[in-house]
């Protein structure tokens, strides 16, 4: 019912009149810095869902700070703001790890070269496409649609005449088993 | 120490070894001059910028900018439409009970020469005074013979009929 949520479709953002200069502000911001922010956390956590939860925690940071925040250099505010995130995160993924006696051993052994100059994208995408392959019915073809299509819950819900909340469940559920199988992944 | 371009070219090229990035990171973290020399770094690369999932942006719109507006709105508004929906559906219920009501009361009114009670009333307005003599009886009996009589020879004539066209 509310005057935004009409106007706006999902998938498409438009700045109303309506909206506070902080929140316009923030909306020009995520739209221009996602990427950014996407990138310096795939880097850090070296998988695409803790990137998406990252880049998630990340911008509710932003918003919450953006009274904070005097207009310099939103890229650097908000790249910063990612990296503090993401150390979080690591150390919170250190933890929970197999209990480390030998630290360098570990890093070592864990550490996998990052895909060379150019070719983020390609391996990004290919990695993405054989785990979203590997899952069960129906999460397998909506996790392919979603993160290899590009397609939103939303045009896939139009697409198979599926409800939009069924398919918002399945991504979220198909996240969840991705998460884990590529953090097993990286163990091994 | 601050970054220097040699570094940033590593790490952009990804030929940093992990603990070199960690490093690179933690100074990056505490420090925004550096964090801003790698925003435009990457930037300037926009296009081997990761690819994002679709619905990202909006489910942080949906955490933030419609979060603080919508729910004040949203909340309002189906605040609104539930009361005025209670308000009809009282009204509904009024109105049943009071044509209930009406139906109930309604002899109350329409037999005002009584005591109140039905059977009052049609005892006043049909006195059963007379009393059922043995000509009243054998009247009765008449017109049911009659009838009866009647019935019989109508059938009797459809039979004779009947018969005649079969000979």
């Amino acid at each position: 019912m509310g005057i935004i949520s009409k106007k706006v479709k999902r998938g498409e953002i438009v700045l109303k009149e309506e909206m506070s200069e902080k929140d316009k502000e923030f909306v020009i911001m995520l739209e221009k810095y996602e990427r950014l922010a996407f990138s310096v956390c795939y880097k850090m956590t070296g998988n695409y869902f803790d990137a998406e939860d990252m880049t998630q925690e990340t911008f509710l940071s932003v918003y919450k700070s953006l009274e904070n925040f005097d207009g310099n250099n939103p890229g650097g505010f908000i790249t910063r703001i990612a990296v503090n995130k993401c150390l979080d995160y690591l150390k919170r993924a250190d933890r929970r790890a197999v209990p480390v006696e030998d630290n360098i051993l570990l890093e070592n052994a864990s550490y996998v070269p990052p895909p060379e100059d150019g070719m983020m994208q390609d391996e990004v995408k290919h990695q993405l496409l054989d785990a979203c392959n590997d899952l069960k019915p129906p999460y397998n073809e909506v996790a392919t649609q979603y993160y290899c299509n590009g397609k939103t819950a939303m045009q896939i819900a139009n697409d198979s005449g599926k409800k939009l909340k069924t398919v918002q469940t399945q991504i979220r559920r198909a996240k969840e088993m991705l998460k884990k199988k590529i953090r097993k992944e990286d163990l091994v | 120490m601050h970054i220097n371009k040699e570094q940033l070219n590593h790490y952009i090229a990804n030929s940093m070894s992990q603990t070199e990035q960690m490093t690179f990171f933690k100074h990056i973290s505490e420090c925004e001059f550096c964090a801003e020399k790698l925003a435009d770094a990457m930037l300037q690369k926009e296009q081997e910028l990761v690819f994002t999932p679709p619905d990202l942006k909006n489910n942080i719109l949906e955490q933030t900018v419609y979060m603080v507006k919508l729910p004040q709105e949203a909340m309002i508004a189906s605040i609104r439409k539930k009361q005025k929906e209670f308000w009809m559906y009282t009204a509904k219920v009024v109105f049943a009970a009071c044509v209930a009501v009406t139906i109930i009361m309604m002899p109350i009114d329409v037999f005002p020469s009584s005591s109140g009670s039905y059977n009052a009333y049609m005892e006043a307005k049909f006195p059963l005074t007379k009393e059922i003599t043995e000509e009243d009886v054998k009247n009765n009996f008449k017109i049911l013979d009659l009838f009866r009589n009647t019935s019989a020879k109508i059938s009797n004539d459809i039979s004779k009929a009947l018969n005649l066209d079969k000979r």
